[in-house]
């Protein structure tokens, strides 16, 4: 009786023991984990020295050569595809990886390592790439193969800056590169990035009429966006295909449009800008021959104060618009440093004596005293007046009437624009 | 009041009985405890007075001595129970029931293969139970149940929502989709194993019934068998360990009965990797007896579960790996196997009774129940990233062409636990690495709920007119409503930065630029997600439900005869709380009601040739309304309804020879089942369009006809044989119609023939069976044995490779037609099963040891499911770029079981 009680109990007390087994459910979180590389660098190359091995024909790397790399590029948008593009000091590279989702793994800045034994170099239209053999040509490289090629050094770190060049100085060491091109336009704005069937080319214009192909492939999640018809500052990779320069940009991000809120050039008046005498009968009036605004106290029957006030102009939808001018001015004014001021007004009416508003000061950058060239002023931030309505003024003073108490001025291209989204 | 339950070997202690005189009289009723029947011809003894049961299992032992007297209780086949009593002088004691335990019952506590679940793709289909074959005293129903469930044999092709089953006169099958789920109450076995069964078409004691057969189960506390019982089991099944304990009072002296269950079980990985299972029960139930009319029974219990799930795999992946239990679903977490899919369920369940006897003629038995219950089940989701599903079919070797890169993914598979399971290392640092970005997560586990509250009422009256007439009505309610859903459960984030974005991406994909279509609730436009939100999809199905039916039974000398019919009412409608993008007029808020009215009428005779041959027929026709999971083309999306939503018609008949010698007894039926009209939803994720698809095929006809042939025959009086045998010819006999939705609104509804015709019924082998024979020793140690057949099985078959578009642009005799048309025949095989058992004695502590092995030839070969992946390579029609997936049915496993009784 007492031996089965103690049976009894001692069964029981195994069965509670058993199952407080623990069904784990509760996993721990894997710690972060921060890559390193842990073989061997001696073998470094360099991007632009690797690329150098091609030498127009298929070549499989069969030395254990490393190169290093950010990622520049990838394939995020969808604008590339099972692509991605690295850089290091010296050049840019094209990767071909048989792998969708790159992006997730190879973040933008990420800096990576690339065991290139056995890898293949090759070229699609004259652009180098890095990659694996199919059919005899490039191919991309099997997703079975990217982890023992490809390992990630340290979390992503700052992208890499590009380079801003201008088209016409563009050369073949600049491809598969991040490259900036400044003050671009569409030549045909309003148009999808890409069909919704094929991959579609745009040109792009600068400023001095030449022209570079933007190519955009239909995969990419943004082809249903028009071009814009302002004008951009383009950040892309630099391609090539045959003899021809391609941009490929990573994303929509990559278009600065250059929104334009005001752009007078003086062509042919002085449009709606008004002119406004203080003191003095020599007036700020239209140069035909300069096709600009221009102001001189000399000969004046007083000492001048003279306001050149421009359209009231709507800041709205900005986020950092900016001023830009040029100027040109002759002769000195032993009286005045500064007898050019900028101001900028909330509240003047558009009429009448501008004493009767509230003028704040900008700084810009003039001319110096009897410099008698043309000069930019530089950008002036009118960030503060975003979504604001504004009117800019040019206020001449002279400390006389003589070649020596007065300065000449010409005032032209004032601009303000805001190069944000 | 004092119980002891003793062996008959136990018995011959003496007695003291004082010498008063002899008035007193004892009287009760025995009744079996499965089938709740009475016990004729009981033996009941006191001292050497003896008396048998009349055929309504009565006992009357008049002129006794008053004091002290012992009391045995002994029928054939049953455990004998033994009691006490103190008799007062010319007092007629009423001790009430005796529920008779047939001996050996507790092998049937040895669970079998029945509990498993298989996670298909699907939500809805892989479910299997037999729980209502187990308890059968009929050799094949017992036998198929039990050890055909191997394979998921389903008897006579039905799917379970052709079988219900009831509970204290309540119905226990899912209100939506009409099926029993046997784990609500999985491991509650000695409290729930009484049971009135009626097997297809029958005379039925508490319901209509189905032609699937119906059984309830009686949790009334004065019907459990009185104990105290301590279980244990060991195993390499689903649950490694089960612990059980059993309380149960019997009627007690002051009217009151309690019963008492709890238990465990659990695995921290089952027979497949990856499966943990950890289930809990338990059980409370009270009785009070008011007087002789009037009992008050409550019942509550709940099963609270969670288990790491399985999944089927291409047979390439099994190959890969030289195991057919290879399973997808899990990978390494530092250091531990980690399951993606979770299935949970807790659903407490309260019932009270009041049993209402107000004449010997009358029998009212009402029922009350209230369930609140939750169901779910975990998955990976993922946004604009790979697929983290290792079995992916384009990380497989085989995707690739060329052989090198193959060699290299076969050698990856074969040796890399992070290249053929899942890698959650990688996910947790694909998150992270867009963490410091800002981004959203990109990997999460979603939780898919489906909740519900149900209220339910029944009623029965019994009214036995006379000895030959007893009619049979009842009534039955059921309020319900469904919460669908689902929650974000785990961001799979150590930074706690992440978030999810509520707008459906595979819209994002295919409506670029389309801000409203996309939003999942444009109530809640690109809402935030964090761990524990509802997104994706929320609405409620409400469904009322109202039966009324009636049986009137016959017993006459050489027939029996039964009559029956229902009534039933059905209303039905969608409540969506969230308005999506892609339906914004017809998912928020509630649907129109869609209600149906339905009938059913059933009869049967049983020709009495002579006592030992039988003749019985059984014949039903019946209509059953769509149910509301197959109603709505997409209910996560939108409250569509099907176009010509009908009920369907099922003509059902059957004949039967029943042999019944003392020591033969057989049966062989045929029988002839047409369900028409039949509507089937599949809901499954499209890799391609990388959505759910709801693919429902309506106009389903099929054709159920085959053979049953069961026989026991006793060789010796400790030796028995028995076989069993099943052949079946279960097929479509129409072209249904299929109706396909894509949930993320990528195509348009569709819909197409489908040519099926003359194709199998699949799911289940159609041909089956075992050969049995049985040792029974008198000292109480018993061996079984089984060799099992299993054949004619066809795997669940892909619609879309028997439409016109799969074979079109193939000229007429094209072998490739047949190729992607032709159904695919599963390969058959053979299992062998033994159990041994001893039961004994030691003091009053009742012993038994039971240990049993299945499939002991460890046939390791034998799919027993699986499906083809609905996706088709329409353009090289190519069938195996998307080959099937399978399940195999379990190698060799034991079952080591040990229990006490006191």
């Amino acid at each position: 009786m007492k031996n089965i009680r103690l049976f009894i109990l001692s069964i029981l007390t195994s069965i509670s023991l058993l199952m407080s087994s623990c069904i784990k459910e509760d996993f721990d979180t894997p710690p972060i984990n921060i890559p390193t590389i842990t073989f061997d660098t001696t073998n470094m190359i360099s991007i632009a020295n690797l690329k150098a091995m091609y030498q127009g024909t298929l070549l499989k790397i069969d030395t254990n050569l490393i190169i290093w790399g950010k990622v520049v590029a990838n394939d995020e948008s969808g604008n590339y595809y099972k692509t991605m593009i690295i850089q290091d000091n010296t050049a840019g590279l094209e990767l071909k990886l048989d792998k969708s989702y790159l992006y997730n793994t190879y973040h933008l800045g990420q800096r990576i390592y690339i065991k290139c034994q056995d890898l293949y170099l090759g070229e699609y239209n004259k652009l180098v790439q890095l990659g694996y053999i199919y059919n005899n040509a490039i191919g991309r490289l099997p997703e079975t193969l990217i982890d023992k090629h490809i390992f990630l050094d340290s979390l992503p770190g700052k992208s890499i800056q590009p380079k801003v060049i201008n088209i016409n100085t563009i050369s073949t060491s600049d491809i598969s590169r991040l490259i900036k091109l400044e003050k671009l336009t569409f030549d045909l704005p309003g148009q999808d990035y890409a069909s919704s069937t094929a991959s579609t080319s745009h040109t792009l214009k600068d400023v001095n009429g030449n022209s570079i192909i933007l190519r955009t492939s239909n995969y990419a999640n943004f082809i249903a966006n028009k071009t814009p018809s302002e004008s951009v500052n383009i950040t892309a990779i630099l391609s090539i295909y045959n003899s021809d320069y391609q941009l490929t940009i990573r994303d929509l991000n990559d278009v600065q449009i250059i929104k334009s809120f005001l752009n007078e050039t003086f062509n042919s008046s002085a449009g709606n800008w008004v002119t406004y005498s203080v003191a003095s009968n020599k007036n700020w009036a239209w140069y035909d021959a300069g096709a600009n605004m221009q102001i001189a106290g000399l000969g004046a029957d007083v000492a001048s104060e003279d306001w050149l006030i421009s359209p009231e102009i709507d800041l709205a939808n900005s986020t950092s618009p900016s001023l830009s001018f040029k100027s040109w001015t002759r002769f000195e004014d032993s009286g005045i440093t500064n007898p050019m001021t900028l101001k900028i007004s909330e509240n003047y009416s558009g009429s009448g004596d501008p004493a009767s508003a509230n003028w704040t000061d900008l700084t810009a950058t003039f001319p110096a005293q009897n410099s008698n060239t043309w000069l930019g002023s530089g950008n002036i931030d009118l960030a503060p007046y975003k979504n604001k309505k504004v009117r800019i003024a040019f206020q001449y003073k002279s400390s006389g009437t003589s070649m020596t108490t007065s300065t000449q001025w010409q005032i032209d291209d004032v601009k303000i624009t805001d190069t944000s989204k | 009041m004092r119980y002891k339950i003793l062996y008959l070997l136990f018995l011959f202690s003496i007695l003291s009985i004082n010498l008063f005189s002899q008035t007193s009289t004892i009287r009760g009723v025995l009744i079996d405890q499965e089938s709740q029947r009475p016990i004729k011809e009981g033996i009941v003894k006191i001292g050497d007075q003896e008396i048998k049961t009349d055929k309504k299992g009565v006992f009357e032992i008049s002129n006794l001595k008053s004091g002290d007297i012992k009391l045995e209780v002994i029928a054939d086949g049953y455990d004998v129970i033994s009691e006490e009593y103190v008799l007062s002088e010319n007092e007629t004691k009423d001790v009430g029931t005796f529920v008779m335990q047939l001996k050996n019952s507790e092998i049937s506590e040895l669970e079998g293969i029945s509990e498993i679940e298989l996670d298909a793709d699907d939500d809805y289909s892989g479910q299997y139970i037999s729980g209502i074959l187990q308890s059968s005293s009929d050799i094949f129903i017992a036998t198929s149940g039990f050890v055909f469930s191997y394979a998921y044999f389903k008897m006579r092709g039905y799917d379970s929502e052709y079988t219900d089953v009831y509970m204290n006169g309540l119905l226990m099958n899912d209100a939506e989709d009409e099926r029993a789920s046997w784990s609500d109450w999985g491991g509650l076995n000695d409290v729930t194993r009484n049971k009135e069964v009626a097997p297809g078409i029958s005379s039925s004691g508490f319901s209509f019934g189905n032609i699937g057969g119906s059984t309830n189960i009686i949790t009334r506390p004065s019907m459990i068998r009185k104990q105290n019982k301590l279980t244990y089991s060991y195993t390499n099944r689903s649950y490694r360990q089960r612990a059980m304990y059993t309380y149960a009072s019997g009627m007690m002296k002051n009217n009151t009965a309690i019963a008492f269950s709890a238990s465990r079980r659990w695995a921290e990985e089952g027979y497949i990797a990856g499966t943990f299972y950890d289930q809990w029960a338990y059980f409370l139930a009270v009785e009070r007896k008011f007087n002789n009319k009037h009992s008050l029974a409550f019942t509550g219990f709940s099963s609270p579960s969670r288990r790491g799930m399985q999944a089927g795999a291409v047979q390439e992946a099994y190959d890969l790996l030289d195991n057919n239990y290879y399973n997808p679903n899990w990978g390494f977490q530092e250091g531990e196997k980690r399951n993606s899919k979770v299935k949970s369920q807790d659903k407490p369940t309260f019932i009270l009774s009041h049993y209402f006897t107000p004449n010997r003629k009358i029998n009212i038995t009402t029922s009350l129940g209230f369930m609140i219950g939750s169901e779910g089940r975990t998955s990976l989701n993922w946004y604009d990233a790979a697929d983290p599903r290792p079995d992916y079919y384009r990380y497989l070797p085989n995707y690739q062409t060329d052989q090198t890169i193959r060699d290299i993914i076969t050698n990856d598979w074969k040796t890399n636990p992070t290249i053929s399971q899942i890698n959650w290392d990688e996910i947790y640092q694909v998150n992270y690495l867009n963490s410091l970005e800002g981004k959203q997560a990109k990997y999460i586990i979603e939780e898919r709920r489906d909740d519900n509250k149900q209220l339910s009422f029944s009623s029965l009256l019994k009214y036995y007119l006379n000895d030959d007439i007893k009619i049979t009505t009842g009534i039955e309610f059921r309020k319900y409503t469904g919460y669908h859903y689902k929650t974000l459960t785990d961001m799979l984030d150590g930074t706690g930065n992440l978030f999810w974005v509520d707008i459906d991406q595979f819209a994002e994909r295919d409506f670029a630029g389309n801000d409203s279509i996309i939003q999942n609730d444009l109530n809640n436009p690109y809402k935030v997600i964090k761990e524990g939100d509802r997104f994706g999809y929320d609405y409620n199905i409400n469904n009322n439900y109202g039966l009324l039916w009636g049986q009137i039974d016959f017993n006459f000398d050489k027939f029996d005869i039964y009559f029956g019919a229902k009534g039933t009412y059905t209303q039905f409608w969608r409540d969506g709380n969230m308005k999506n993008g892609r339906a914004p007029e017809n998912s928020y808020g509630e649907s129109e009601k869609l209600s149906f009215t339905n009938y059913g009428i059933k009869g049967g005779v049983t020709y009495k040739i002579t006592g030992r041959h039988y003749i019985v027929g059984n014949a039903t026709l019946m209509t059953n309304p769509p149910t509301s999971r197959n109603s709505y083309i997409s209910p996560r999306i939108k409250a569509t309804v099907l176009p010509n939503l009908e009920s369907e018609t099922i003509t059902a008949g059957d004949i039967n020879y029943v042999a019944r010698f003392p020591g033969f007894k057989a049966r062989i039926t045929a029988y002839q089942t047409y369900i028409s009209n039949q509507m089937t939803v599949n809901s499954f994720y499209h890799d391609e369009f990388r959505t759910y698809v709801n693919y429902i095929m309506q106009g389903v006809d099929k054709s159920h006809q085959g053979l049953e042939i069961g026989a026991d025959y006793k060789l010796t009086s400790t030796i028995s044989l028995n076989a069993v045998a099943a052949y079946g010819d279960h097929r479509y006999i129409s072209r249904p119609n299929a109706t396909i939705s894509f949930e993320n609104g990528s195509a348009p509804d569709t819909s197409k023939t489908v040519y099926i015709k003359n194709f199998y019924v699949t799911g289940t082998p159609q041909t089956a069976g075992s050969f049995g024979i049985k040792y029974f020793h008198p000292k109480y140690w018993f061996f079984n044995a089984n060799i099992n057949y299993f054949g004619k099985s066809y795997l669940n078959f892909n619609p879309e490779r028997r439409t016109e578009r799969a074979i079109a642009n193939l000229g007429e005799g094209d072998s490739l037609i047949t190729v992607i048309t032709e159904p695919m025949l599963l390969n058959d095989g053979f299992t062998l099963d033994a159990s041994i058992g001893k039961s004994l004695k030691i003091d009053k502590y009742y012993i038994n040891f039971n240990f049993s092995v299945s499939n002991i030839l460890n046939n390791t070969e034998l799919i027993t499911g699986g499906f083809e992946q609905m996706r088709f390579d329409f353009v090289n029609k190519n069938v195996d770029k998307f080959p099937p997936k399978y399940y195999y049915g379990r190698g060799r496993t034991f079952y080591f079981n040990v229990s006490f009784r006191f």
